[in-house]
């Protein structure tokens, strides 16, 4: 991937795609090229591109609509200024997904640092649960926020708890507890 | 609850990776592009650690010399009445260089309700302050109140504002 990157600025072999992802992949790059030397029509392509699988995400690390659109305001934003950082050694979307994680962590922090101050527990959740939406969507909701923020980056994202602990803050034993909590808790929702 | 777990396994592995938001984000994206990435919190910090030098000067300076009663009360009094008047104009300048009226924004009322609640409680302890200037904690949580309204004011100004707008993005 590195190697093909590299070699965008110039004219790109199509010829040497082999699958979607490939091709998708290196239309990232090629986007992500323009928009580092302030192309907005190629960044709007890269949010086109992305916005709906960032947004899944914070949707999920968030458990509420407009927490998570703020989240996913807030990556892009954040992605139009460090873009120039990117080096192109990691693939695009994986560099994007961490960044997504950490500003949607970011954004529950800020808001909770203000609201704790007014909500009577730590444990408080979404009180109205929105019945658009489906599957483990709807359960999530329901989850405390700690344990949804665990089991979501663990049983849907991939990351392994020393991993987890570590974006948290938090101990590993503390983020397996957190994991099978919420585990628990929505088997007994089913 | 080998079935629940059965059950559990395979909504997981059914949950789709992406997910469309109910209204346009971009347009509060492209917004914000051109906007200078440190400028947000940068003037408000520079005055925070001023008042807060210039309130433990004050203190420190009446609890290693202490003078007349009065003569003390009124040097932090006239402080905290400086401070305010600061933190007022900060206000002030912000609503001056707003863009577009955030309070039209659907998502603007709680907003709006924290910024209240924490006038009200700011003029609670400025009251309290004046009655009793040499009170540490009470300063330290006054300074407090006006920094969350600042920041409140600043997220208020990046709301969306017009709900109208919105529609599908392809």
């Amino acid at each position: 991937m590195s190697n093909r990157y590299c070699s965008l600025t110039g004219k790109t072999d199509l010829s040497a795609l082999t699958s979607p992802d490939d091709a998708h992949q290196l239309l990232d790059a090629v986007l992500v090229e323009r928009a580092k030397q302030g192309d907005k029509t190629a960044f709007r392509q890269l949010f086109d591109q992305h916005y709906r699988r960032v947004y899944a995400l914070c949707f999920r690390l968030a458990g509420q609509a407009e927490l998570a659109e703020e989240a996913t305001q807030e990556t892009f934003v954040r992605l139009w200024q460090k873009l120039p950082l990117f080096d192109g050694k990691s693939q695009f979307t994986t560099w994007l997904h961490s960044l997504t994680v950490n500003q949607a962590l970011s954004c529950i922090k800020k808001h909770k640092s203000f609201w704790a101050r007014f909500l009577p527990s730590e444990e408080t959740h979404t009180a109205t649960i929105d019945f658009d939406y489906q599957g483990v969507d709807r359960l999530l909701l329901r989850l405390p926020e700690r344990a949804r923020i665990v089991f979501v980056l663990f049983a849907l994202e991939g990351y392994q708890h020393d991993e987890i602990a570590k974006r948290l803050n938090i101990a590993t034993g503390t983020s397996k507890a957190q994991y099978h909590r919420a585990k628990k808790l929505l088997q007994e929702m089913i | 609850m080998v079935d629940k777990a059965e059950t559990l396994k395979r909504l997981l592995e059914e949950t789709p990776q992406e997910m469309a938001p109910e209204r346009d984000l971009w347009q509060g994206v492209e917004l914000r592009l051109d906007a200078p990435t440190s400028n947000s919190h940068s003037y408000w910090r520079p005055m925070a650690i001023a008042s807060t030098l210039l309130l433990a000067l004050v203190v420190g300076k009446f609890s290693l010399w202490p003078t007349a009663p009065n003569a003390e009360d009124d040097a932090l009094i006239q402080t905290l009445a400086t401070i305010q008047a600061q933190h007022q104009a900060s206000v002030d300048a912000l609503s001056l260089t707003k863009r577009v009226d955030w309070r039209s924004s659907p998502y603007s009322q709680p907003v709006e309700q924290g910024i209240e609640q924490l006038r009200a409680a700011a003029k609670e302890i400025y009251d309290a302050l004046k009655l009793n200037p040499t009170d540490k904690q009470l300063w330290q949580l006054w300074l407090w109140t006006q920094q969350r309204e600042i920041e409140l004011i600043k997220q208020g100004q990046k709301l969306p504002v017009d709900r109208d707008t919105t529609g599908e993005m392809i």
